[in-house]
C-alpha cells in the first residue's frame, strides 16, 4: 500500500516538474511573440536600422549573425571532424582517449566572457584586426566545438564493432575505412551537433561584443581588419540597456523573436538526425 | 615429402593483460584444405582465427607471442602491410555484416579500393565473386537495392563474395552458419567444399557433424591451465569421433 503510494507521488512530482518546463517555455515564447509580433513585417526583415533602432529593419543584424554563425560551422565542423577521428581511431589508449575528453569537458565550461576576452586579446590587439566578423565567427566555434566533437565522438563510439572488423577484414587501410564506414554513418552526429551548437552561438553576446559587432554602421564585411558586423544579440542587448525610446521597445522585442524564431529553427532542424539515433539505439 | 603449410603457427600464445587466453597452439594448415578449429566456446578459437590476419591489433589490450609464419614469413614482422596482408587472407564472421549500401558496393567495399582491375571490369568482377559464393541468381536483379534487405542467409553469402572479390588465398571463417538456419547452413557448406582445394580456409565450428562433413583436418581446442591450446590434431573423421560432444 505504502509503496503504491510513494509511486503515485513520484509520478505527480515528474508530472509537475515537465509541466513546469513546459509552461516556463510556453512563457517565455509567448511573452517574447505577443510583444515583438507587431513590429514583424517584410520591411523589418529587409531595411536597414534608422533612428538608433527606433525605427527601421534589422537586414544587417540579421545577416551579421548568420555571417558569425557560417564561419563559426566552417571552424568547428573540421576541428571537430579532427578530434573525434583522433579520439576514436588514432587514439587506442583509453587514459589518452579520457585527456581529449576531460580537455572538451573544460572548454565547454569556460564562460563566454572568457572567449571574448581572449579573442580581444589575440586577435583584436595582438594580432591587430580590431573588431572583425571573422574573430566573432572562430570564436563562435571554438565555443560550440566541445557540443560538436562529442556528438560526433558519440556517433562514432556507438557504430557497430563488426563494421570495423570487417573492413579492415577486408584490407582496406584506415584511411579509407573512415571515408567509406566510419564518416558516412557518423555524420549525422555531426550534423546535429553542429545545429546545436550553432542554436546556442546565435543567441551569445558576450565572445563577440568586444571582437566582432557593433551597433550601428557596419554593412557586408568587405575584408578581415576592421570588418565588424551588426549581430541580432547585440543589437538586442544595446536596446534593451541603452534605450529610452518607446518605439525601440517593439522594435528590441521584434528582434528577440526573429533571434528565438532562428535558434528554435537550428534546433528543430537537429531533430530528425536525433529521432533517428534514438530509433537506432533502441534497434539492436 | 609433403608441401610446406601455408599457414605454420608454431608455439603462439595470446594474453589479454595479465589473462591468458591462448598458449602454446602449433598448427601446420595445408594449402587448399578445409582446416577446421573445434572446441568450446570461449577457448580462444576466434583470437587464433584473428592472429592469422592481424586483426588482433584492433584489439590494444591484446599481446601476441610466439610465431605465425603465413607463406614463410612472420605475420607478426613489424614491417609488415598489414592491409596487405589482410587482403590475402579474408575473414568472414558469425554475424554478416553488411554495409548499409547496395549488393554491388557491398561486393565491391574491398576490391574497388584495391583497383586491381579497371573501373569498367568492375561489375564483372562483382557478377564473378557473387557465382562464386552461389548468390548470382538470387540477386542479379536487385544489385541497386540495399544489402540489408537480403535475408541473413543471403547476407553471409554476399559477405563471402566480398571477401571473394579480394581474390584471396586464406579464407578464415567464424562460425559462419551459428546464425543460419538449416538450408542456408547447407548452402555455405556446398560453397566451402566448391572452394577446396582452390582456397585454403580455416573453419572454426561448433558443429562436429558439419567438421565432419566440410573439414579435411581438425584441430580440437581445450582449456589446459587456465588457457586455450589444441590437445589434438588429425584427419575430421578420427578427432571428431573421440572427442567429448561437450568439451570443457
Amino acid at each position: 500500500m505504502r509503496r503504491k503510494s510513494v509511486h503515485r507521488l513520484f509520478v505527480v512530482a515528474t508530472g509537475l516538474c515537465a509541466v513546469a518546463a513546459v509552461a516556463l517555455l510556453v512563457l517565455i515564447v509567448w511573452s517574447i511573440a505577443s510583444r515583438g509580433w507587431a513590429a514583424l513585417s517584410w520591411s523589418f526583415f529587409t531595411g536597414h536600422m534608422r533612428e538608433v533602432g527606433a525605427d527601421g529593419g534589422i537586414f544587417h543584424n540579421l545577416i551579421g549573425t548568420l555571417i558569425l554563425l557560417a564561419t563559426a560551422a566552417a571552424t568547428s565542423t573540421p576541428l571537430a571532424l579532427a578530434i573525434a577521428l583522433v579520439h576514436g581511431v588514432y587514439l587506442r589508449h583509453h587514459r589518452l582517449r579520457r585527456f581529449v575528453g576531460l580537455g572538451l569537458t573544460i572548454l565547454n565550461g569556460v564562460p563566454s566572457i572568457l572567449f571574448g576576452l581572449f579573442g580581444m586579446i589575440v586577435f583584436v590587439q595582438w594580432l591587430g584586426w580590431g573588431k572583425s566578423w571573422l574573430t566573432g565567427g572562430l570564436l563562435l566555434g571554438l565555443m560550440i566545438l566541445p557540443t560538436v566533437s562529442v556528438s560526433l565522438i558519440e556517433r562514432i563510439a556507438s557504430l557497430p564493432d563488426r563494421y570495423l572488423e570487417a573492413a579492415a577484414g577486408l584490407g582496406l587501410p584506415t584511411s579509407r575505412i573512415i571515408r567509406s564506414v566510419i564518416l558516412p554513418q557518423s555524420l549525422g552526429g555531426l550534423l546535429t551537433g553542429s545545429l546545436l551548437g550553432l542554436a546556442r552561438a546565435a543567441g551569445e553576446t558576450a565572445p563577440i561584443m568586444f571582437t566582432a559587432t557593433i551597433f550601428a554602421g557596419a554593412t557586408i564585411p568587405q575584408g578581415i581588419k576592421e570588418s565588424p558586423v551588426l549581430s541580432l544579440p547585440y543589437h538586442i542587448f544595446v536596446l534593451a540597456q541603452d534605450s529610452f525610446d518607446p518605439a525601440a521597445g517593439g522594435r528590441l522585442w521584434g528582434a528577440a523573436l526573429v533571434l528565438l524564431g532562428l535558434v528554435l529553427t537550428l534546433s528543430l532542424a537537429a531533430l530528425p538526425a536525433r529521432l533517428r539515433l534514438h530509433e537506432e539505439a533502441h534497434d539492436t | 615429402m609433403t608441401p610446406d603449410p601455408i599457414l605454420h603457427i608454431q608455439s603462439l600464445g595470446v594474453t589479454a593483460g595479465p589473462r591468458p587466453l591462448l598458449r602454446g597452439v602449433s598448427l601446420a594448415v595445408p594449402e587448399g584444405s578445409v582446416f577446421g578449429l573445434i572446441g568450446p566456446s570461449g577457448v580462444g578459437k576466434s583470437t587464433l582465427l584473428k592472429c592469422c590476419n592481424r586483426l588482433v591489433d584492433l584489439t590494444p589490450a591484446l599481446r601476441v607471442t610466439g610465431t605465425l609464419l603465413f607463406r614463410g614469413a612472420p605475420v607478426f614482422d613489424r614491417r609488415l602491410d598489414v592491409d596487405a596482408l589482410r587482403t590475402r587472407i579474408g575473414i568472414l564472421f558469425q554475424q554478416p555484416a553488411v554495409f548499409p549500401c547496395s549488393v554491388l558496393a557491398n561486393v565491391l567495399f574491398g576490391a574497388r579500393p584495391l583497383a586491381r582491375v579497371p573501373r569498367r571490369e568492375l561489375p564483372a568482377l562483382a557478377e564473378h565473386a557473387l557465382r562464386e559464393a552461389a548468390l548470382w541468381h538470387e540477386v542479379k536483379d536487385r544489385l541497386d537495392q540495399p544489402a540489408t534487405r537480403l535475408s541473413v542467409g543471403q547476407q553471409q553469402r554476399l559477405c563471402l563474395a566480398r571477401t571473394l572479390a579480394t581474390d584471396p588465398e586464406v579464407i578464415l571463417m567464424d562460425e559462419p552458419t551459428s546464425a543460419l538456419d538449416p538450408q542456408a547452413t547447407e548452402a555455405i557448406e556446398h560453397l566451402i567444399l566448391r572452394l577446396r582445394g582452390r582456397r585454403t580456409v580455416m573453419l572454426v565450428t561448433h558443429n562436429r557433424a558439419q567438421a565432419r562433413r566440410v573439414c579435411d583436418a581438425v584441430a580440437r581446442f581445450a582449456v589446459v591451465d587456465g588457457a586455450g591450446t589444441v590437445v589434438e590434431t588429425g584427419p575430421a573423421g578420427t578427432v571428431t569421433a573421440d572427442a567429448p560432444e561437450t568439451g570443457g
